[in-house]
């Protein structure tokens, strides 16, 4: 008895000294520990085309544009505001000034141009850094011209309407060039951008570890993120760490600048803050936002509440935590703030729990049925409309995927909500009305058809429940469809060499930037496989390639959405694929963090989010009670 | 005992040079294009035909791994695509934690396996021996990556005494003593999911290696000579059991090392174990092959080392 109370006093003693104790096994008010899937393979936008930097790099860099929060429309970044010509193949930006590089140099026109010829032109000094996978989103761009230090010219071999959007995504991110020049190839191991936070360091298989930068410009308001949701930040005591008069402000930054700075000087700074009625600074919209301290403290102590009391976090973390089950147990724990893609058994579990908030956000994706409009019984299109009528998008997404994904209707995602077309609505499920379409077609007595699966894949969701759940809606209209499936990438490398004339349907996934990306490459009749396109059902409807074609030279977004609305619904009616769904990502928080919001394009900025609670505003409450 | 040495560490070649071979064959076997992976699924053929060619794939693999190897006699194992780094860079930063983690396994392994075994064999079919024995077997039948997952519930989040998984608190930067302590807590579940495995094993030979000494005649004149009980069991038994198991946990250190690769992935430890997985999913044969070459190598110094370790302990293997 006596030695069992002894050895659970000393593992008890043990543990206490391991933890150092206090609770350090939860992330402290000022940092916010993200749960990434995988390792970073590099931090330079331009070399690397996995979302799971892209959601670092975002934080860290700035491009011309982006796109504006919520929505894929490109709105102002870099470039307060851009010129189109009326021939849609001249864009010239005007830059924002005084921005500079983490590193400390100056962002320019001859920053912008160095980005874009690094990857674009082969003779360029730092090409060799590459590769650069996604430098054909710029291959229209003919030259690019340095008007004035704060004037940037490209001119494009043809208008290109989706080149705004391509520059919002990531590979359009503006490296410091100072970093290229100083770190050649390992660029990516040390990225300097223009952004809210700058990079400190990357512990292989640990952790990628950024902070505020203290010199960031700040966006104008209406591009800020979550801008108007957050409206009330000011109002409710949001503090920056850092907080402190303008005086003290300058100072910090002059610190920060020689690189003295710790979060120990930022403590005494918010002492001294704290010791008088002083205005404090704070950041809403990207601007700074002045609110008195003292009335702040008063609020407060009216609601003596916790919860009211939030901190703009002042430190990122993003943990490559590559197993699920280990991903939730962090969150469980406390470890962790936020995760990313947990599986959706566990999001339902989340969800149902108290202390955690579960985010959403349907991506520019579509998950298609191909079928083969060249060859065999689906070149009829009353086979393929019978196809579409078999099935039910509405409930493949909720039984099989399990609301991981939302029904879809056209070719143009509704994330681009402003070139969706509203009207054209998923084809419901009529089994009845199938059957007579098949027996008009002259198969009423039912049909054999042939559909690869793949086993896995990039943006498959998932391919095989998927495709035993359709092969049953087809069995049900009398069409007997028989499932090979393939490994991903030997799945690719057939079906994107087109389909033969005895393969009739083939489910494929994309993920876009732009409205005008899928069709283009997928549905134009000069396409093809043969010619380098991804047509591999050989659709051809001239009329479909004339608004394609009219669509991407268009440079006013209006006469675009029109014309993506027509496209919609010619593809609708010609039925050459068999629409189903798109992917929605979800985010598992802890309730505590607020100012968050995944992006459509499943990206995460992070320079609003905030943390509350007593523990969150520790260092706020501290300076306030020790300076009266 | 010099040229001994020089024989068994000449060995290590051409057992690298097989191990290498395999890895190089298997993994062109496995479908997976790293060029596909590194362009996304939409690249075009036209790109993914020119990366090919960058990055020599468009060669047959015999030739592929003459390349390779080339550069290996010159120091150069290569770069890896999925890293976008030196692949010898990335695999000794990785060395050390998996050294740090399959080292403290073992040691409690074999600490609880001895003590077990001894203590089990000293109450010889008495209850404590059945106990022990119960408990030996079920360590050396519970999985290691099951085992982490429960200690993980238990002592992370029911509990919240321990850090879930990674080495390291993340947020702090801390003086060098505070992080011998974080290491130390972050160490303790996987080490101790690695271990209870090796202890087992350790434990289950340790008894009846300690049965057959405790029976034999050295102990029984020690014995009878009026030698002290504690005596008899430190110097006469523990020695002599201890030198016959020193290869059994020779053989266990490479579970333990095989066991890393996914105590690893389950607790994030930042190990060499958990960069092959991620390379083999990423089809990166470079670091696959940089990886499996380091881990071999550790596996045959270990048994090397323990194979000296015998001859030091137990004088009758010296003259073979």
């Amino acid at each position: 008895m006596d030695r069992a109370e002894r050895l659970r006093i000393i593992i008890a003693a043990i543990i206490l000294m391991l933890n150092g104790g206090c609770d350090p096994l939860r992330p402290p008010g000022e940092t916010l520990v993200i749960a990434q899937v995988a390792e970073p393979r590099s931090l330079d936008p331009q070399v690397t085309t996995a979302l799971n930097d892209f959601r670092i790099l975002v934080n860290v860099f700035e491009g011309l544009v982006r796109y504006r929060p919520g929505t894929l429309e490109p709105a102002p970044a870099l470039a307060e505001s851009w010129e189109v010509s009326d021939d849609g193949r001249v864009y010239t930006f005007q830059l924002k000034d005084g921005v500079r590089f983490h590193d400390g140099s100056r962002f320019d026109a001859e920053a912008v141009r160095f980005n874009f010829q690094r990857m674009l032109d082969p003779e360029h000094a730092y090409h060799e850094t590459g590769p650069f996978p996604l430098a054909f989103f710029f291959e229209a761009v003919e030259s690019i011209e340095v008007v004035d230090p704060l004037t940037v010219r490209f001119r494009l071999d043809q208008p290109f309407a989706p080149f705004l959007s391509n520059l919002a995504y990531p590979a359009g991110l503006i490296v410091s060039p100072a970093a290229v020049e100083r770190w050649g190839e390992e660029v990516g191991r040390h990225p300097s951008g223009t952004g809210p936070f700058r990079f400190v360091d990357w512990r292989p298989g640990e952790r990628v570890r950024l902070e505020r930068f203290a010199g960031y410009h700040g966006l104008s308001g209406q591009e800020s993120g979550g801008a108007r949701e957050d409206a009330s930040i000011g109002e409710q005591a949001i503090q920056l760490p850092g907080q402190r008069t303008n005086r003290q402000a300058q100072r910090h930054v002059g610190q920060l600048a020689k690189g003295q700075t710790d979060w120990q000087t930022r403590r005494q700074l918010q002492q001294q803050a704290g010791s008088a009625t002083v205005t404090q600074v704070g950041i809403q919209d990207g601007e700074p936002v002045e609110a008195r301290i003292g009335e702040a403290r008063e609020r407060r102590v009216a609601e003596r509440s916790c919860a009211k009391n939030r901190t703009l976090v002042y430190r990122l973390i993003f943990r490559p935590i590559t197993d699920p089950m280990t991903r939730v147990a962090e969150l469980l724990a406390g470890g962790v703030d936020v995760a990313l893609e947990l599986s959706p058994d566990n999001v339902a579990a989340f969800r149902e729990r108290d202390g955690f908030q579960v985010l959403e956000a349907t991506g520019p994706h579509l998950w298609f049925l191909i079928l083969n409009t060249r060859d065999g019984p689906l070149s009829d299109v009353r086979v393929r409309r019978a196809v579409n009528l078999a099935i039910d998008p509405q409930v493949l997404t909720e039984d099989v995927l399990r609301q991981t994904a939302v029904p879809a209707a056209g070719p143009v995602p509704a994330a681009f909500d402003w070139a969706n077309n509203p009207e054209v609505r998923p084809y419901r499920q009529d089994r009845q009305a199938a059957r007579e379409l098949l027996a008009e077609a002259g198969h009423g007595d039912g049909l054999r058809l042939r559909f690869l699966v793949p086993r896995g894949g990039s943006g498959m969701l998932a391919p095989l429940a998927m495709a035993t759940a359709i092969q049953g809606d087809l069995a049900r209209i009398g069409i007997n469809a028989e499932i090979q499936s393939f490994e991903w990438n030997a799945y690719l490398a057939r079906v994107n060499d087109g389909l033969d004339d005895d393969t009739d349907i083939a489910e494929m996934a994309w993920m876009t930037n732009d409205p005008d990306t899928l069709p283009y490459l997928a549905l134009r009749c000069d396409a093809s496989p043969e010619q380098g396109g991804f047509n591999s059902g050989y659709y051809c409807n001239p009329k479909v390639d004339a608004l394609i074609e009219q669509a991407r030279r268009a440079t006013d977004r209006e006469q675009r959405a029109r014309l993506y609305h027509q496209l919609e619904r010619a593809v609708h009616e010609d039925a050459p694929w068999a629409v189903v769904a798109s992917w929605r990502q979800s985010l598992v928080a802890q309730d505590a963090i607020s100012g968050l919001r995944l992006e459509p394009s499943f990206f995460l900025r992070l320079e609003q989010a905030a943390k509350s609670g007593c523990g969150a505003a520790g260092g706020f409450d501290e300076a306030a009670s020790n300076g009266h | 005992m010099g040229a001994y040495l020089v024989k068994r560490l000449l060995m290590l070649i051409p057992v690298l040079l097989g191990v290498s071979l395999v890895v190089f064959g298997v993994m062109s076997l496995v479908p997976g294009d790293p060029a596909l992976a590194i362009l996304g699924p939409y690249a075009t053929p036209e790109r993914l035909a020119e990366l090919r060619t960058e990055l020599g794939l468009d060669h047959s693999w015999p030739v592929r791994y003459g390349i390779w190897l080339g550069g290996v006699l010159d120091g150069d194992l290569g770069r890896s695509v999925s890293l976008e780094r030196p692949v010898l860079e990335a695999v000794l930063e990785r060395l050390g934690p998996t050294v740090l983690l399959a080292s403290t396994a073992l040691l409690l392994g074999t600490l609880l396996g001895l003590v077990a075994g001894m203590v089990a064999a000293l109450r010889h079919n008495q209850l404590t021996d059945r106990l022990v024995t119960f408990g030996v077997l079920l360590g050396i039948s519970i999985p290691s990556f099951w085992l982490g997952l429960v200690l993980i519930l238990v002592f992370a989040v029911w509990l919240g005494w321990l850090p879930v998984s990674g080495m390291t608190q993340v947020w702090s930067d801390a003086s060098s003593l505070w992080s011998v302590a974080d290491v130390a807590r972050h160490l303790l579940l996987p080490s101790l999911s690695l271990a209870l495995v090796a202890g087992g094993v350790i434990g289950r030979l340790t008894r009846g290696a300690a049965i057959d000494v405790l029976a034999s005649a050295p102990v029984r004149m020690a014995r009878a000579r009026g030698v002290p009980e504690r005596r008899v069991l430190l110097v006469h038994g523990l020695k002599s059991v201890s030198a016959r198991m020193v290869p059994v946990i020779g053989l266990q250190a490479g579970f333990v090392i095989g066991g890393a690769v996914y105590i690893e992935t389950i607790f994030q430890w930042p190990g060499l174990g958990r960069l092959l997985v991620e390379a083999i999913a990423a089809r990166d044969l470079l670091l696959v092959q940089g990886g499996v070459l380091v881990l071999a190598a550790a596996y045959v110094l270990v048994n090397l080392a323990a194979d000296l370790t015998q001859h030091a302990l137990d004088r009758r293997t010296r003259a073979a």
